[in-house]
């Protein structure tokens, strides 16, 4: 138990909308350990970035509410604690990356300051000290000319440089928990392998956790050692990669595999899942993929199920396996 | 599951919200409705005088008392708001017509075109105050028409600008290359593509506007620039009263109350207006 | 008359302008740096690349929405430079193009009747409201749409329903050629599945020739009859699909395959896939090779002439010196 660094026990976000009440996350449940990278997989809509913000408390309230669960973190439980305690986490504990780093760093402000800033807050280094900090994380980043560097502002890097700013910035403190939220969806192919190796080969240095959220299966089968692929506000399949990807077991994540052309082979025809991700307010009942399943029975339109552990480390939420299964 | 929802439905929601921008919206109803019905609403002839019921005071027939012509003030004030309202909507139309067009053509068409279109657009904003519809007014001779004219020409340039604001951003959606993908006409681009995503701004900017506009009508009436007596407006109104403050001043206040309510009331419902449809501004 | 678009060394810059009061050309973006390629009937070229590629500017180029600086658009065996005013309005019928972001390509003030039945009433094919609704209705069905659908604006549809709509308007005038620029990278893999089949299957019935431009490898080859891969603004190698995908001879081209992380477990590590460096301005590309600052094979040569597009087999062509 002391291997895991985070434990999240049915987490449960909903969002109390004008239009009606948005459950966007219903009892997500998984751990990370110490060192590990998990990625957590799935299409729009379906509570990854969700659960993302959850864990570290950015979620806006009105008109987001965490209603339930357990987020524990080195043995605290996050939910538990005050504003004020969670901004001494994150940045320093957790820290996250985001999709564009454009939105997420100031315009106006120089790179290097903003990351200083960041290393002020959370440590009781000089000023001095923290420059010396950004440099040195600058380069590990591989930021070409880092004295140089710090001076300028975002809009004077390309998407992947800033990227890596962004990195700096995430893993500055040496953070337990790196949380990435689609970190290369918005930059070129050839630039992703950069950042991914980069994260990477800092999360070795570090030995830190990561939790990388992404839509794109390549990319979490190429770093995670674990998954979660979820749909419509739960995980559906969760296990190592290997069991995932190689023996795939729900309905869902089969689909989502047809779904993929591939750069190996041909196919004419992709598989296709019928029909299309539900509305979080009036989701379907039951297994929230049944419309869509061509396995459905009577009992996935009545009964949530429950993940059963299929083989060891491959566990799925399918009523499919409920007599197989056990 | 309901998905249809019409835009409308949304913003008359988010409009409701804010309570103040209602009592604007309540205002300028009262107003309107007060235009529309005047003959109909009105205890008496605004004309008509009564030199025995000079300065009557407030009472039960004369619920404002009366000017100093024997004059019912309600009355008046009431017919006051239907010159009013001629007013805005007259300069309104010349304003949106010609404002429209301009911003639409320079913002759509760029370059030399829409350099010129600014340039002059920018001469005239660059009178200061109401000193473009003074000057106008003073060369065409007082009378409720060239009031129109005046007031409708100084309020162009306000429209172009928004308007052509608007199409510049809009003309960068993919949606218009569609339009020229398709074969469209630079016209029907304008008219169909363009102009109808252009409608909020051009909205709240009409709705403010009636305010300056009646303001300015005001102004000018008070300078006995704009309808000539006995024509019931509110800013000439005001103006004659000034003699009277001392025996009765309510002949000057009430026209001017009137003028500030109205005033108020198309702030308010172009500020809510401008928060219903442009929720991302707010935030 | 087989080949329905051929593009001889097109050429597109974009002058950069500085200086508020009187502005001066200081530069150009070399979008489109001579490009050359043809498509057949029936046909799908897949253009790929990464952003500063050109490649979205050659399909604006192809479909005449923006004008090239030099070179020749040949479509159907006429100069889209020579086209009069009723020949223009014909090739817009004939020539359609499918944009990127469902959206903000479609009208958000125009419900869908309108948005797919407007090519009718423009190029004047209908002859009432009533005619022009059963075509368009007709169309919603092919392309998986339903008549509910009709008197819905944009905003009450999902991105994979909106880009259904985009391509009925494509579709409504019969058009024989098609620009897909980056028509399924907003969308979810599953969405984008359905959407790719049903491009597929309007290929086969209706013998549609497609311009398919995006910088996703595998959907390129799932799509393509053929391949032409870009980087800042030429063409550097041009195959047949199968050829491109396993033969692959232009070191851009290798280097970006391996780069694609796959959705399986293989035994390539993330490292393995780092093209280093970082992908230069289309202002000021290098001399030489364009791709030589991040080539691991460049030579001297490379950085001082740059290379041309050379036949090394049947169909198959590369811009490399070491080729």
């Amino acid at each position: 138990m002391s291997d895991e660094i985070l434990r999240v026990e049915n987490l449960t976000t909903y969002f109390y909308t004008e239009e009606g009440v948005v459950k966007a996350l219903e009892g997500v449940s998984f751990s990370i350990k110490r060192g590990e990278i998990m990625g957590l997989v799935g299409e729009t809509g379906c509570g990854k970035s969700v659960t993302a913000r959850s864990i570290i408390r950015l979620i806006p309230s009105p008109p987001g509410k965490i209603i339930g669960g357990k987020i524990i973190f080195e043995g605290r439980d996050l939910l538990k604690l005050s504003e004020e305690e969670m901004r001494k986490l994150r940045g320093k504990e957790i820290a996250m990356i985001f999709q564009d780093p454009m939105s997420s760093l100031n315009p106006v402000l120089r790179v290097g300051f903003q990351v200083l800033e960041v290393i002020l807050t959370h440590t009781k280094v000089s000023i001095q000290g923290g420059i010396a900090r950004v440099k040195e994380m600058f380069k590990k980043v591989n930021i070409p000319d880092p004295d140089q560097a710090i001076e300028r502002y975002p809009h004077q890097f390309s998407g992947g440089m800033r990227q890596r700013v962004m990195t700096a910035m995430a893993l500055s403190l040496s953070p337990k928990l790196l949380i990435a939220d689609e970190p290369t969806t918005a930059l070129d192919v050839s630039i992703q392998a950069q950042i991914l190796s980069l994260i990477k080969e800092l999360q070795k240095e570090f030995s830190t956790s990561v939790l990388l959220i992404s839509h794109d299966l390549g990319v979490i089968a190429t770093m995670a050692q674990k998954v979660g692929v979820m749909y419509a506000g739960s995980i559906v399949e969760y296990g190592n990669i290997e069991s995932i990807f190689n023996n795939p077991l729900h309905p869902y994540t089969r689909g989502l595999l047809g779904a993929i052309p591939r750069l190996d082979e041909d196919r004419k025809w992709l598989d296709v899942i019928p029909g299309s991700v539900p509305n979080l307010i009036y989701p379907p009942s039951g297994c929230r993929f049944h419309p869509r399943c061509s396995l459905a029975k009577d009992i996935c339109k009545k009964v949530k199920p429950k993940p059963i552990e299929v083989e060891r480390g491959h566990t799925v939420a399918c009523h499919e396996y409920d007599i197989k299964g056990r | 599951m309901n998905k249809r929802r019409t835009h409308l439905l949304i913003i008359w929601r988010r409009f409701k919200r804010n309570k103040i921008a209602l009592v604007g919206l309540f205002i300028v109803l009262l107003y309107l409705f007060t235009a529309l019905l005047g003959p109909y609403i009105a205890p008496y002839d605004p004309y008509k005088q009564d030199l025995s019921k000079s300065f009557a005071p407030i009472s039960w027939e004369h619920p404002f008392g009366c000017d100093e012509f024997g004059r019912d003030l309600l009355s008046r004030i009431i017919y006051g708001s239907r010159i009013s309202f001629i007013i805005q909507l007259g300069s309104i139309v010349i304003a949106l017509i010609i404002g429209i067009a301009l911003g639409a053509i320079g913002g759509y068409y760029g370059g030399r075109l829409d350099e010129v279109i600014m340039r002059f657009m920018d001469i005239l904003l660059a009178f200061p105050g109401m000193l473009l519809a003074l000057a106008i007014i003073s060369i065409l001779g007082p009378s409720l028409k060239n009031l129109i004219i005046a007031i409708g020409i100084y309020s162009v340039p306000q429209f172009a600008r928004i308007t052509r604001g608007a199409v510049i951003a809009i003309k960068e959606n993919e949606y218009i290359k569609a339009a020229k993908a398709i074969g469209e006409s630079d016209l029907s681009i304008i008219g169909l593509y363009v102009l109808p995503n252009a409608l909020s701004p051009i909205i709240v900017q009409t709705t403010l506007r009636m305010a300056t506009i009646l303001l300015t009508a005001a102004g000018l009436g008070f300078l006995g620039l704009g309808v000539q007596p006995p024509t019931p407006e509110w800013g000439a109104m005001l103006s004659n009263a000034r003699m009277y403050l001392r025996i009765a001043p309510r002949v000057a206040v009430l026209p001017g109350l009137a003028i500030m309510f109205v005033v108020l009331g198309f702030n308010l419902l172009g500020d809510g207006l401008q928060d219903a449809l442009n929720p991302r501004l707010k935030e | 008359m087989n080949t329905i678009l051929r593009v001889d060394n097109l050429v597109k810059y974009f002058p950069i302008d500085k200086g508020i009061i009187f502005s001066r050309i200081v530069g150009y973006v070399r979008a489109v740096d001579g490009i050359s390629f043809s498509i057949e009937r029936g046909e799908t070229l897949g253009l790929v690349g990464e952003s500063g590629s050109g490649k979205s500017t050659t399909g604006l180029l192809v479909i005449g929405l923006i004008n090239p600086t030099r070179g020749n658009i040949i479509f159907k065996g006429k100069k889209l430079s020579d086209l009069t005013g009723e020949e223009l309005k014909l090739f817009r019928q004939k020539a359609q193009i499918v944009f990127q972001d469902p959206f903000s390509s479609l009208n958000p003030r125009m419900i869908v009747k309108d948005i797919v039945g407007r090519p009718l009433k423009v190029h004047k094919l209908v002859k009432s409201d009533k005619e022009m609704e059963e075509k368009v209705l007709k169309l919603l069905e092919e392309v998986g749409l339903k008549e509910e659908h009709l008197s819905r604006y944009p905003h009450e549809f999902s991105g994979g329903q909106r880009q259904r709509i985009a391509i009925a308007r494509a579709l409504i005038c019969n058009p024989e050629f098609i620009v897909l620029d980056e028509p399924t990278s907003a969308l979810d893999v599953s969405v984008q599945a359905q959407i790719l089949n049903l491009l597929k299957k309007l290929q086969i019935d209706r013998k549609l020739s497609y311009l398919f431009i995006s910088h996703d490898l595998s959907v390129i080859r799932h799509m393509s009859h053929k391949v032409a891969v870009m980087y800042l603004g030429k063409i550097v190698e041009y195959a047949p699909k199968k050829v491109l995908f396993e033969k692959p001879l232009h070191p851009y081209t290798q280097a970006l395959l391996r780069s694609i992380p796959k959705p399986a477990i293989t035994k390539e590590s993330i490292e393995e896939k780092i093209i280093k460096g970082d992908v230069p301005s289309p202002i000021n590309p290098p001399p030489g090779c364009r791709f030589h600052t991040r080539c691991p094979f460049a030579k001297e040569i490379c950085t001082k002439e740059e290379p041309d597009l050379k036949k090394v087999d049947e169909n198959h062509l590369v811009a490399c010196h070491l080729v």
